[in-house]
């Protein structure tokens, strides 16, 4: 015979550890506000420096015109052909591009990939405008090829989006679309003509493993990335894991 | 704020709506997670761990945190709960930022639970969902309505589950010897 509602009441309440306020101790309490503020500003501040670096990064990858020359090259924007340094990756012959002169939304505009499978939510237009915003965020002197990349990025990230949202509302058919499209995503010219370790390898491992229905990897993307869509925890560990099964060359 | 006129074009404030400081917010929240995560991990030191990240994620999302009380502390559930997904999946790392947490409990200030096997027998025949929804209610106190918010189920699915929930954990107990 079924036991009572307030049996089942009672055999709950006493199975159940309660940690009334008085157990810990307000040292304890305080200690840990004040750690966890300090670590959320220096994950703040890591993150800052992260986004930087990795923009710095870009730049670097072509070649890198600190202000006084930006003045002495000015009149030759947004199109021109400079002579890279000896020690540049960059083309002897390729177009630079100023992502700060006046005309570079028009530009931007002209070289965008039709080909880009855009996800639900965007338009052309929309991804014109992240790109410039973005690239007016940290203008510079840039091989055309670091633009398309930029493209190729803002597309990518949406489709991590819309499969994280479609996990999150159950919707396998969403995922699955997505995940037809993000399997493609590490083959994206510039994302592997720019990739000089093992970055499209590691978007491989994540779509793979997201293919599979793993959310925890594709949040763990999403906070390498710096995905709006990353839910905030922290995934150091498991990215890690990641790097060290699918590329681990680059540890 | 709601003010009322007053003389000369003074404005005197009437009614002030109160604040609460979030650091005094997550210190209202620091028991109850303790007790959530010690109540569903093994492992008191990885509790104590995931206590830790659990206030991280919600000071480093403190604008998206609700401003009621209540509010934050079914926001902070919802974020507990994933957490508890990643502790769970052995995708969780050592914190220094839980080492005094890590500390008290793993000493026993926190005193264990008589452990009714038979319960947890019971509760272990539910599904994850339906018993984190029995649960939520019995021993963090939330309304079936909150616990569905915190779970992702829509309220009048939520009830229709905890009634048919709590009916097998009363079948079941009573079934047993």
């Amino acid at each position: 015979m079924a036991i009572t509602d307030d049996e089942l009441d009672g055999r709950l309440r006493s199975g159940r550890v309660e940690i009334r306020g008085e157990i810990l101790p307000s040292g304890v309490v305080s200690a840990l506000i004040s750690d966890t503020r300090a670590t959320a500003r220096g994950r703040t501040l890591r993150t800052r420096v992260t986004a930087v670096t990795a923009a710095v990064a870009i730049v670097l990858s072509g070649i890198v015109a600190g202000p006084a020359t930006a003045d002495i090259v000015q009149k030759f924007l947004a199109q021109t052909v400079l002579n890279p340094s000896v020690d540049s990756v960059a083309s002897p012959s390729e177009e630079m591009i100023d992502t700060g002169a006046s005309d570079f939304p028009e530009y931007a505009a002209s070289i965008y990939p039709q080909w880009l499978p855009i996800a639900p939510g965007q338009t052309q237009q929309g991804v014109i405008a992240r790109v410039v915003a973005q690239q007016a965020a940290t203008p510079a002197l840039t091989p055309e090829l670091n633009v398309q990349r930029s493209f190729e990025t803002v597309v990518y990230t949406a489709w991590m989006g819309e499969w994280i949202a479609a996990h999150d509302a159950g919707d396998q058919a969403r995922m699955n679309a997505a995940i037809a499209v993000l399997e493609d995503t590490p083959t994206w010219p510039a994302l592997v003509a720019t990739d000089g370790g093992g970055v499209t390898k590691l978007m491989a491992g994540f779509v793979a493993e997201m293919a599979d229905g793993d959310a925890e990897v594709a949040q763990a993307a999403a906070q390498y990335d710096g995905n709006p869509a990353w839910d905030g925890i922290d995934r150091d560990a498991l990215i890690a894991e990641l790097f060290a099964k699918y590329i681990p060359e680059a540890l | 704020m709601s003010t009322v006129e007053g003389i000369d074009g003074l404005v005197f404030v009437d009614q002030v709506a109160l604040v609460v400081p979030f650091q005094d917010v997550m210190r209202e929240l620091i028991p109850d997670l303790l007790g959530y995560f010690l109540n569903r991990l093994d492992d008191r030191e990885d509790a104590a761990d995931a206590v830790a990240d659990t206030l991280l994620v919600l000071w480093r999302m403190e604008r998206a945190v609700p401003a009621g009380t209540e509010d934050a502390r079914r926001y902070a559930f919802g974020v507990a709960r994933k957490i508890l997904l990643t502790a769970r999946r052995g995708r969780r790392r050592y914190t220094a930022l839980a080492n005094r947490l890590r500390v008290l409990v793993r000493e026993e200030i926190v005193p264990g639970p008589e452990v009714d096997i038979e319960l947890r027998t019971a509760l272990g025949g539910l599904t994850d969902r339906d018993r984190e929804l029995v649960l939520l209610v019995a021993w963090e106190g939330f309304s079936v309505a909150d616990a569905s918010q915190i779970l992702d189920i829509r309220p009048d699915a939520a009830r229709a589950r905890y009634s048919r929930a709590r009916a097998q954990l009363r079948e079941t107990l009573g079934a047993t010897p």
